[in-house]
């Protein structure tokens, strides 16, 4: 009876324990309409968001999973993606590991007696400042780490009596990769911090039992962690010792340097666990005090109202409630709007009349030019368009200089932002992109065109677009653009963009060095 | 020792940036952000100026926010400049409905006001579906041919319009309001330049920021503050 009670009580534990392996499963027997396996895909990316994000504290965007994946396939299916394409492809994969957020994993619960529900994601997404950075859960890395088959309780210990032996051995390959799993251990416990206080600020009593675990976990295993570290240590400074006696003495095998070679890697890696580890027990002490800030939150919330917006929509649409009042729902997230007022005083203030820096200025095709001397009509229109032409291009490479790799919609709405919604319009700006965009090739792909600046300067530039080529010409002479080297234009035949609501152009990215 | 003056001054510092859109938090203008949290004089200055402004302060995860109250006329938007601020909105149909597109995102991340959103990103196709499943029930086949009074947009009619916009399945991130894609497109540029929201082109989502978050759970959760919006809704 004992045995049985003893394993009732234990089934919510395990369950909590296989939860993780829901959304690999759910992936891996899920549908693809791709034909590259998609298990592979998600523990690559897996891994590559631990070995990026989690040890080298990187911020990885969109982008740089993008690139990971096109090198990914290249080295398993020696295939290349178009831009485009791998782009959908990526964002699929991703869609698949988030599931719209994360994954609900049921179970029935033998001492609650009902069925209970946990959420899953093994990745996660912020943004910040106008970028998205993705990052792996710690759910997402004990999912990793267990791939590897180490077992739940204390990893930390597991792995640091696992590397003893292994340097009690000589076996300084295998120790390597297990002080590198160790230091993954350590940075996963203090990741368990910030879940722990997202559990308690929404988890309810499941929140509470969470941090008393926690808590428990960090006080009882930390004082034998810390021994097992000092052990260790000395065991590595004693090998270390007599490697660096027989370096003074210059007895090095070939063998005995690699291993030397190793150890050093070895104790960088340990320095940094260690300094983690005496972390761990700052972050208890925080803990503690945010779990106070909490539960007093928690209190003053249990008062509040709650405003129930899918209601109160659903009740004004039954009511057929003007949408002007509706609004008002909107109203409160706004920004405040800043009226600005010109000061007559500005008229004597002195002006410049030309500038290095671009404060160019398109010239409209409705504006009439009263002080110019006479000319034909023709010239007026060549005149006005190189003019255009020349204010585009330089646009342009003010907006890759600040950004490095633009592409053709993210440039029009550059332009718009800076110069109101009425640059789409202009002709001038449909005639510049056409001549940009060189000549397709008749199997629609992409195709990629270099201006080196060096090369225009010197008339020594491959003639591919002469037109740009003197365009370009005439803009360095001025205006050096000492950080530029050259511009990249990849035309992407097969894609039309919209400019404004009545034209269309083929697509490009453009590209600053 | 801080005089009443310099309290006053480090106030309206803080006002002057956030009212210029500047950020106040703890990673920028840390000293401004600093001297908000740390002191109750300063905190009371700028809560005072605020009131008077008719403007609302709050602090969500270490960032300081400002908005205007409903109604306020001197910083809050009318429609005409809210048409002016918002490219391809020309009248008050089209503006109403990208109202529409901005509240329906609110219901989709918030069933109702709280100190966080469980729901981290939308893709924007499904804010078009949802658009379009709040207004098909109101849509009667034999009202189709009604003509509204212009002066009181109500829903039925914004579901006229929305039915009648074009469905594409293509180049959905044109811009434009010719289209429903374009037009949610359109509603979703309009709150990310509002920084309510980030938009990831890549995966064709949206993400609440800070900001939205912040204003959702400390304006939303203010008795005060849900009588004044329902009390102004339901007025006749």
């Amino acid at each position: 009876m004992d045995k049985i009670t003893t394993i009732i009580e234990e089934m919510d534990s395990r369950f909590n324990n296989i939860k993780i392996y829901l959304p690999f499963f759910d992936v891996y027997l899920g549908s693809n309409k791709y034909n590259y396996n998609l298990p592979v895909i998600m523990l690559s990316i897996l891994s590559y968001l631990v070995n990026e994000s989690k040890l080298k504290h990187k911020k990885i965007t969109f982008r740089d999973i993008q690139g990971f994946v096109s090198k990914l396939l290249i080295e398993i299916y020696v295939e290349t993606l178009f831009e485009q394409e791998l782009k959908e492809f990526v964002s699929y994969t991703l869609d698949k590991m988030q599931n719209g957020g994360s994954f609900n994993f049921r179970y029935y619960s033998p001492i609650a007696k009902k069925e209970k529900e946990k959420l899953v994601k093994l990745i996660d997404i912020k943004p910040e400042k106008n970028e998205v950075y993705y990052y792996i859960t710690d759910e997402g890395l004990d999912f990793y780490l267990k791939t590897k088959e180490f077992p739940e309780e204390s990893k930390i210990t597991i792995n640091l009596l696992l590397f003893q032996k292994q340097i009690e051995n000589g076996s300084y390959g295998y120790a390597l990769d297990t002080v590198r799993n160790l230091r993954m251990e350590v940075e996963k416990r203090i990741e368990e911090k910030r879940t722990i206080l997202e559990r308690l600020m929404f988890g309810g009593k499941e929140g509470m039992n969470n941090y008393n675990e926690y808590h428990r976990k960090v006080e009882l295993q930390f004082k034998k962690e810390k021994e097992l570290f000092h052990e260790v240590l000395v065991l590595l400074e004693k090998d270390r010792e007599e490697f660096i006696d027989k370096i003074e003495k210059n007895v090095l095998s070939k063998k005995e340097k690699k291993a030397n070679e190793q150890l050093n890697l070895i104790s960088k890696e340990m320095n940094i666990s260690m300094e983690n580890h005496n972390k761990l027990l700052k972050e208890v002490v925080d803990l503690i005090k945010k779990y106070d800030e909490i539960m007093k939150m928690k209190q003053k919330n249990a008062f509040s109202e709650k405003f129930k917006f899918n209601e109160e929509l659903e009740k004004m649409v039954e009511k057929k409630i003007s949408l002007e009042k509706a609004s008002v729902l909107l109203e409160p997230l706004l920004m405040p709007k800043l009226k600005k007022s010109f000061n007559p005083l500005n008229f004597f203030k002195s002006q410049k009349i030309t500038s290095n820096k671009a404060t160019l200025d398109y010239e409209d095709l409705d504006k009439t030019t009263e002080n110019k001397k006479k000319k034909t009509l023709d010239e007026e229109v060549k005149e006005r368009a190189n003019h255009n032409f020349n204010f585009f291009m330089r646009e342009l490479l003010h907006c890759v200089k600040k950004s490095e790799i633009v592409t053709l919609e993210e440039w029009i709405s550059y332009l718009e932002e800076k110069y109101g919604k009425n640059i789409s319009y202009n002709a001038d700006l449909v005639s510049f992109l056409i001549k940009i965009n060189h000549k397709k090739d008749e199997n629609f792909k992409k195709e990629t065109i270099i201006y080196d600046f060096f090369a225009i300067k010197d008339n020594k530039q491959k003639k591919n677009n002469t037109e740009i080529d003197y365009l370009l010409k005439d803009i360095l002479l001025v205006e050096p653009l000492t950080n530029l080297k050259q511009l990249e234009i990849t035309t992407i035949p097969q894609e039309d963009i919209a400019i404004n609501e009545v034209v269309k152009v083929t697509n490009m990215i453009f590209k600053g060095e | 020792m801080y005089t009443k003056k310099e309290h006053l001054g480090e106030a309206l510092d803080i006002f002057k940036k956030l009212l210029n859109q500047e950020e106040v938090s703890a990673n920028s203008n840390k000293e401004l952000y600093d001297a908000y949290i740390t002191s109750t004089e300063i905190e009371e200055y700028i809560q005072f100026i605020c009131e008077k402004m008719d403007m609302e302060i709050y602090s969500y995860n270490k960032q300081l926010f400002l908005t205007p109250s409903i109604n306020n006329q001197v910083f809050g938007y009318n429609n005409e400049e809210l048409r002016n601020r918002i490219p391809y909105v020309n009248n008050n149909t089209q503006l109403y409905m990208i109202y529409f597109v901005g509240v329906v995102i609110i219901t989709m991340f918030y069933k109702e006001s709280a100190m966080d959103t469980s729901i981290p990103f939308i893709k924007i196709e499904q804010i078009t579906e949802e658009v379009t499943n709040k207004l098909d029930a109101l849509i009667d086949e034999e009202e189709l041919e009604d003509i509204s009074n212009e002066y009181q947009f109500n829903f039925a009619d914004i579901a006229k319009e929305w039915k009648n916009l074009l469905t594409t399945v293509e180049n959905n991130s044109g811009r434009g309001i010719s289209d429903k894609f374009k037009l949610t497109n359109a509603a979703c540029r309009f709150l990310a330049d509002e920084k309510l929201i980030t938009i990831d082109m890549n995966r064709e989502i949206i993400l609440p920021t800070d900001r939205f978050k912040g204003i959702v759970y400390k304006y939303f959760e203010t008795k005060a503050n849900k009588s004044k919006v329902l009390d102004y809704i339901y007025s006749l």
